[in-house]
């Protein structure tokens, strides 16, 4: 995780403590931003990246409206600190879709490290419930458990539709893994009224753009699960509802009544086999590509990113393949990943 | 129902309309089975039930009224092709049924404040010139197709179309919201079209460009252009937006959603004057690991 300081004098002395953290990764690493370069690292940054916003680097409206553009692509993850308290109103940082204000009091001296578990704690609240993975600390610990790569050892077609697809039959599936980001902090922040009707507004998202394409929502827990799509041996079924998911994220949020930040979730594409079972009948499956996805999508894709692996990517139209790029290896698979989309630019 | 009629119509003189001299009351069946004939005559039948619909719900003029058989009223203009929408108070086309310029309820000569998207096909002249009418044609029909989806959605009437370009107008909601909603959603389709389906060598690009404003309606697409709200759409579209760009002029930016506020740069200094631009695409540089 890297935390951009944003500003036109050296700060790092008083942000050093953030490098003591422990993060989702265990490695924070501080670096200073150029106001100029703002634009730049708004398209390239990692998706867990975090930006403080030095109050003095701007003009009043500049502030707010760099934060705005800049939280539209990293939603809860820019933050202000006003070490000469020029912000007059703080309250504008939060409703400009900010994440935290660091007021001149606590800028005196070093900011003390448990400032930033606050902010942490915020941001990566700790699991709950039955997750594997979970190191001493807390926190998702990636396990990499190193496996051979296989392609769908049988290649059993289940057709361009369902109609020849029968419970208790072994097929090759397309599966599109979807999970909601940063949900915890709906139960902490917000009614779990809301957390169920986000829950609920995206998965008829889901449908509205995967079912267009043949899909259907398979298994579900709160926030996220696995949707199916045929697969006739030649196209990619979930590619163009994916994409589309991601391209119309602020027209859904704000339609959809989803809340004053972007709706922000996570995909993860792959192509295997499993047993099919109809829908809430399938607590019997047993699939290693169905349990591949699931660790592709919590544990290798960043909130916010579409992966896939390299059998899935060999699927993608020639069109969209150059919107992917290289997002190393995992659990033996090579894995492509959306390049961000931008809805508009920086204000200047 | 006599002071409803004469909210859309005021010299209406219920007396004249049934030959009763002025110093007879008109019974109330007879008066109410005339203004009735008389707004259906007028085309003001749906503002007329309208206003009737808003005067059970909140009264009239600090009395409370309960107008009988509402539920009748509005499944008899259902059947008619019309749907009520309670929290607007406003009857709309059912779009199942039948889809007008002027959504049924807009009258020739009328003042309404709508919302405008205008769509122009950059460079039509030299790719006719490439690749021919035929092929043309039918890339014209698919692009028609992606702007239909998304404004239908949106309840938005394409008043006229001229083979490269074209304009849309909304009355429903919100309506600056709306025709962003719209552009946007085209812009972002368009980028699938060229990846996946475009037949030519060459991207098909739009120009699109929003304003609201308050025209006088007309049935005529030739009248309709020369209202100023449309002319300025037009030439905000024209003049300053780029190709793949939807722009928003300064009198309807304040009237979007703030998470759609934020998604468009300014051009120009003054923040009251300036045009916003939104123009969506993929990172062009790889995300640092």
């Amino acid at each position: 995780m890297t935390v951009y300081l944003v500003s036109k004098k050296g700060r790092k002395t008083l942000f050093a403590a953030v490098k003591k953290i422990p993060g989702v990764d265990d490695v924070v690493s501080l670096e200073t931003l150029a106001p100029g370069r703002i634009q730049e690292a708004r398209e390239t940054a990692a998706e867990d990246s975090f930006f403080f916003l030095d109050s003095t680097a701007f003009s009043d409206g500049d502030l707010l409206s760099v934060l705005e553009n800049l939280a539209i692509v990293h939603p809860g993850r820019v933050g202000v600190f006003d070490p000469e308290g020029v912000v007059d109103d703080p309250a504008q940082v939060f409703f400009r879709g900010g994440v935290d204000y660091i007021a001149p009091a606590l800028l005196s001296s070093p900011i003390p490290a448990e400032r930033f578990i606050q902010l942490r704690d915020y941001l990566y609240p700790a699991p709950t419930g039955e997750v594997d993975g979970i190191g001493e600390n807390g926190y998702h610990q990636v396990p990499f458990e190193v496996v051979t790569p296989e392609p769908p050892s049988r290649e059993i077609l289940s057709g361009r539709d369902w109609s020849t697809v029968r419970s208790g039959s072994e097929y090759t599936f397309w599966f599109l893994y979807a999970q909601l980001d940063d949900t915890d902090r709906f139960a902490v922040r917000t009614s779990s009224e809301y957390g169920t009707q986000v829950d609920q507004r995206f998965r008829e998202q889901l449908l509205a753009e995967a079912g267009r394409f043949g899909g259907r929502i398979w298994m579900w827990k709160q926030y996220g699960g696995l949707l199916l799509f045929p697969y006739d041996g030649t196209r990619c079924m979930p590619i163009v509802p994916a994409v589309r998911l991601f391209m119309n994220r602020v027209l859904y949020t704000v339609e959809r009544s989803t809340g004053k930040n972007v709706l922000s979730f996570r995909l993860a594409i792959h192509l295997g086999n499993t047993m099919y079972r109809d829908v809430g009948e399938t607590g019997d499956v047993v699939s290693e590509d169905v349990n591949f996805v699931y660790h592709l999508g919590a544990k290798h894709t960043r909130p916010g990113e579409l992966t896939m692996t390299r059998t899935a990517f060999s699927f993608v139209p020639s069109g969209l393949q150059g919107i992917f790029i290289d997002r190393g290896t995992f659990e033996g698979h090579e894995i492509r990943g959306m390049r961000r989309f931008l809805p508009g630019a920086l204000s200047e | 129902m006599v002071k409803v009629a004469r909210r859309l119509d005021r010299s209406y003189d219920i007396h004249a309309r049934t030959d009763t001299p002025k110093s007879l009351s008109v019974p109330n069946k007879d008066a109410a089975r005339q203004i009735v004939e008389d707004m259906a005559d007028a085309h003001h039948l749906i503002p007329f039930v309208e206003q009737l619909l808003e005067i059970h719900r909140t009264g009239f003029v600090g009395k409370r009224y309960r107008i009988p058989r509402v539920n009748d009223i509005i499944d008899e203009l259902r059947n008619d092709g019309y749907l009520y929408d309670a929290e607007s108070g406003r009857f709309y086309e059912d779009v199942h049924q039948r889809k007008t310029r002027n959504w049924g309820v807009l009258q020739e000569g009328e003042h309404y404040t709508l919302g405008f998207l205008a769509l122009d096909i950059r460079d039509n002249s030299e790719l006719v010139r490439r690749y021919g009418r035929d092929t043309m044609n039918g890339v014209y029909e698919s692009v028609r197709r992606i702007i239909d989806r998304a404004v239908d959605k949106r309840n938005g009437r394409l008043w006229y179309w001229e083979g490269d370009g074209g304009l849309v107008a909304f009355y429903d909601g919100v309506v600056a919201t709306c025709a962003v909603e719209s552009g946007m959603e085209i812009l972002h389709e368009l980028i699938l079209y060229n990846a996946l389906w475009n037949p030519l060598n060459d991207p098909v690009e739009l120009r699109l460009a929003v304003n609201t404003g308050q025209i006088r309606y007309h049935d005529d697409p030739a009248k309709v252009r020369t209202e100023e709200a449309v002319a300025q759409t037009q030439e905000l579209e024209s003049r300053y937006t780029e190709p793949n760009a939807l722009t928003v002029s300064p009198s309807a930016f304040p009237l979007l959603d703030a998470l759609l506020q934020r998604c468009f740069a300014r051009s120009g200094s003054d923040s009251d004057t300036a045009v916003r631009a939104y123009r969506p695409r993929f990172a062009s540089l790889e995300p640092v690991s």
